[in-house]
């Protein structure tokens, strides 16, 4: 009978009224969900977040400030095992309920999604959890469910009560606490709904939206997902112990729509979408936007090196390469505003260096430069590689402007845009590349790992010096992590970023980007949030 | 005449299960990844769905898509695949899109023949301009220029834009074949003649020229029809419908081979639709057409 109805549409060639739009609030986003299963989500997990941030809450939360604050955890104690272990042990919210307003979240649902994670696509990044590289071992030499199951059984989470959860880690991790309030595989799983449902009947539940499911505990849940008309809607969670604060003459938003369009600008000048980026170097020279907005964000734009190769393998050329830039000039007139830096780790990073320690990073000095030159003279034409495609950093403007800048120390540039960027430099043919490096939390780890010796940084260091100046940092960055004193962590941080930027010059960084959007003014907490992801957690209509 | 057309009818229905027999052995023939290749290519999940709706390996696979559907299971990932149902609603909009299209492109073919038809300088430089014009713009330009009129505003608006940016190119192109058809005729003997009797102008043309021009009309709707399918890929991605171009275009990206199958012999069985109507037409208006078939 249904599909008579369906057919009955076909022959009648559109519905009644075709295709309407949503209702409610707006937003143009650059890709959609690729799933909206955070426990096991997708390694392109980028086009995942700004959904699942909206609709899901961790342990813990980040203040404006990228400070850790309690989430769903109300309070959390953190002690050494005699094993050499990290245990954690939080005590949970008791007024956080699921979307449909009368299930709590409890301990259990943690260790479901913990469970679930350690299997799941990016298992991998919950490895720090006791018992998930065995669970990984397992997997990568493909035994059987069973015994993978058990091994999952054994991880280090456990519901102690409803309320109370104990995470052990393998080693100290000072990290941790900001991983739970961001990277999503660590978010609770309505357990109560997923038990007893095969995994084709859990993908089902998470990512064929129906009924009310799946459950959120943020300000939002998922309506429904159109995958060929690319569009999300998300609805508001009436009972979310997570909605944001309204303030006078303000109200909550009812429905949100995440849409695609090949003309998010033309559509937000019309008044039709409340939100979308503006990328275009072109539009942000401009000055027509009034409305235009700046997210600073923890990131950083640097210049990488490829220390293998002559010239470059000597740290003094590096050295002169980094001093040679201005990096005021190299961004002058090509944003609105740009944070212009010589040091990896971003200033709005907690743990970062003081401003005494950034003085040792080599920064702008042409005397210096040219004097590090005449004696290390640089005598043939440098390959610099840069990413091809569209970006909110300006990479053309900016290698092109290295170019000059090098040229007047007497170092000739050739520039090399590819599309195969990645490929390129794992080639390591390349002489200096350009990258923008992006933090996953709000903790400097998630800067140092892209440089040990398993990152995909290229640049050949892990060979200096028989290896000697990459275990130094590895060592400072491991004895740091473990750290459990603030102050002595980021100076152990601090030592290691002089390690790699200031002793071996493997980078040069250039400034730390910012993110710019529209919104429109009857919008209010519609933003991106410091990593980069479209952060809707507190939208409100004024 | 009942039996040239089933005959016909057959004829062209035999080209939906080879066009499906094709498209499966196709997608079939893309080498799955080996297990250790599918860790840096593919999910498990989409390997699953690969081996498990294109019947891989079992006796008469190639049914397998089609049996998922009638039982209303869902092809290719649970993410990204779809039901029949789906699959119906979505086809059901592109397939209004097209319809009214073709009405369009008939209306932009009448008003081009006249055009052409017509005597004078502009005439004449509209109708060498204009198939120059259409013919050089891929339809997402003008889809495009009208988006940002239409994207998000509903009632039927976005699905007219996209029936008409679809049009342009295949009505153009009809009008070209008619009026170049239309002035051949009027120049034969036959015209003359029955002017020469006193028939009026307007008469011949209904009643003699008309009749033969429409073969040609016919011939070319086909290819017509094609390129107002290709078309909507581009205008519903544009104008943002969540229609079959759409749905066809995510399969393709996100890699659903059971779901291009399907959609792939879909098409062409819409095309083989159009065919045999035209078929016939053909029948009924065309003598020639009747007596060739005996």
């Amino acid at each position: 009978m249904r599909r008579a109805a369906l057919l009955g549409s076909l022959l009648a060639a559109c519905g009644p009224c075709g295709f309407q739009p949503d209702p409610g609030v707006k937003v143009v986003v650059p890709a959609m969900p690729s799933t909206l299963d955070w426990s096991t989500s997708d390694p392109t997990s980028w086009v995942n977040y700004p959904v699942m941030l909206a609709t899901m809450k961790g342990l813990t939360q980040l203040s404006e400030r990228n400070e850790i604050q309690p989430g769903i955890a109300q309070r959390w104690e953190r002690e050494r095992t005699p094993e050499g272990h990290e245990r954690y042990v939080f005590h949970l919210r008791r007024d956080v309920k699921w979307s449909d307003g009368v299930t709590p979240v409890t301990a259990r649902d943690f260790v479901t999604g913990f469970r679930r994670a350690a299997v799941g696509k990016e298992r991998t990044e919950t490895s720090d959890l006791l018992g998930v590289e065995e669970v990984l071992r397992l997997l990568e030499r493909g035994a059987p469910r069973a015994e993978v199951d058990a091994a999952v059984e054994r991880i280090g989470a456990r519901a102690l009560d409803d309320w109370t959860l104990e995470v052990t880690l393998q080693h100290p991790r000072s990290y941790f606490l900001a991983r739970l309030a961001n990277v999503y595989l660590f978010f609770p799983a309505p357990s109560a709904f997923l038990a007893g449902k095969s995994e084709d009947e859990v993908r089902a539940y998470f990512d064929r939206p129906r009924g009310g499911h799946p459950l959120s505990v943020g300000p939002f849940r998922v309506e429904s997902w159109d995958r060929a008309g690319e569009r999300v809607r998300l609805v508001r969670n009436p009972g979310s112990a997570f909605a944001p604060k309204l303030g006078p003459g303000e109200r909550p938003v009812e429905v949100l729509t995440l849409l695609k369009s090949e003309v998010g600008p033309a559509l937000y000048d019309r008044g039709r979408v409340g939100f979308v980026f503006v990328d275009s170097p072109l539009a942000l020279r401009s000055g027509r936007f009034p409305d235009l907005q700046r997210r600073e964000l923890l990131s950083t734009y640097f210049l990488a090196f490829n220390t293998q190769r002559p010239p470059l393998d000597s740290p003094e050329v590096r050295r002169a390469i980094a001093m040679a830039l201005d990096r005021d000039a190299l961004l002058r007139g090509l944003l609105p505003a740009a944070r212009t830096t010589h040091v990896l780790l971003p200033p709005t990073m907690p743990l970062s260096a003081t401003a005494e320690e950034a003085k040792r990073l080599p920064d702008f000095d042409l005397a210096a430069a040219r004097e590090l030159l005449q004696k290390h003279p640089v005598t043939r034409t440098l390959r610099l590689v840069h990413t091809a495609r569209e970006s909110f950093v300006p990479e053309t403007a900016i290698a092109e402007r290295i170019r000059d800048q090098l040229a007047k120390v007497g170092i000739q540039v050739e520039i090399d845009a590819r599309a195969d960027f990645a490929s390129e430099i794992a080639r390591r043919t390349y002489d200096v590349y350009l990258k923008r490096l992006g933090a996953d939390y709000a903790h400097p780890n998630t800067f140092f790992t892209l440089f040990e010796r398993t990152g995909n940084h290229f640049t050949g260091w892990d060979q200096i010096g028989g290896g000697e100046p990459l275990q130094r940092f590895q060592a400072l960055r491991e004895r740091a992590d473990g750290e459990a004193d603030f102050e002595t962590a980021r100076r152990l941080y601090a030592q290691a970023q002089e390690v790699l930027v200031g002793e071996q010059v493997v980078i040069a960084p250039l400034y730390h980007p910012d993110r710019y959007f529209r919104a429109r003014p009857d919008l209010a907490g519609l933003s991106v949030d410091p990593f980069n992801f479209l952060s809707l957690g507190e939208v409100r209509l004024r | 005449m009942i039996r040239l057309a089933l005959s016909r009818a057959l004829r062209q229905l035999v080209l939906v299960p080879i066009v499906a027999l094709a498209s499966y052995y196709l997608m079939a023939a893309l080498p799955v990844p080996t297990e250790e290749e599918s860790k840096r290519q593919l999910s498990s999940e989409l390997v699953e769905s690969y081996r498990r709706d294109l019947g891989l390996g079992q006796p008469l696979g190639f049914l397998r898509p089609w049996e998922k559907l009638i039982k209303g299971e869902r092809l290719g990932t649970t993410a990204q695949g779809v039901t029949f149902e789906e699959m119906l609603v979505k086809l059901s909009g592109s397939a209004g899109i097209g319809l009214v299209g073709l009405a369009l492109a008939l209306a932009w073919a009448a008003a081009f023949a006249l055009l052409r038809a017509g005597q004078g300088r502009a005439s004449e430089a509209a109708g060498t301009g204009l198939p120059a014009l259409a013919f050089g713009t891929p339809a997402f330009i003008p889809a495009l220029l009208l988006a940002p009129a239409v994207v998000e505003r509903g009632h039927l608006l976005p699905e007219l834009a996209a029936a008409l940016v679809v049009s342009v190119w295949p009505g153009v192109l009809l009008g070209t074949l008619v009026a170049d058809a239309l002035r051949q005729e009027l120049e034969r003997d036959y015209v003359r003649t029955a002017a020469a009797k006193g028939l009026p102008r307007a008469r011949v043309v209904a009643r003699h020229v008309l009749p033969n021009v429409l073969p040609a009309l016919l011939d070319s709707l086909p290819p017509v029809a094609t390129t107002l399918l290709a078309g909507s890929f581009a205008a519903e991605r544009v104008l943002g419908l969540p229609y079959f171009g759409q749905l066809y275009v995510a399969a393709v990206l996100q890699k659903q081979v059971a779901v291009v199958v399907v959609a792939t012999t879909v098409f062409a069985a819409l095309l083989v639709v159009v065919t045999l109507g035209v078929e016939l037409a053909r029948l009924l208006v065309d003598p020639r057409a009747r007596e060739a078939g005996r």
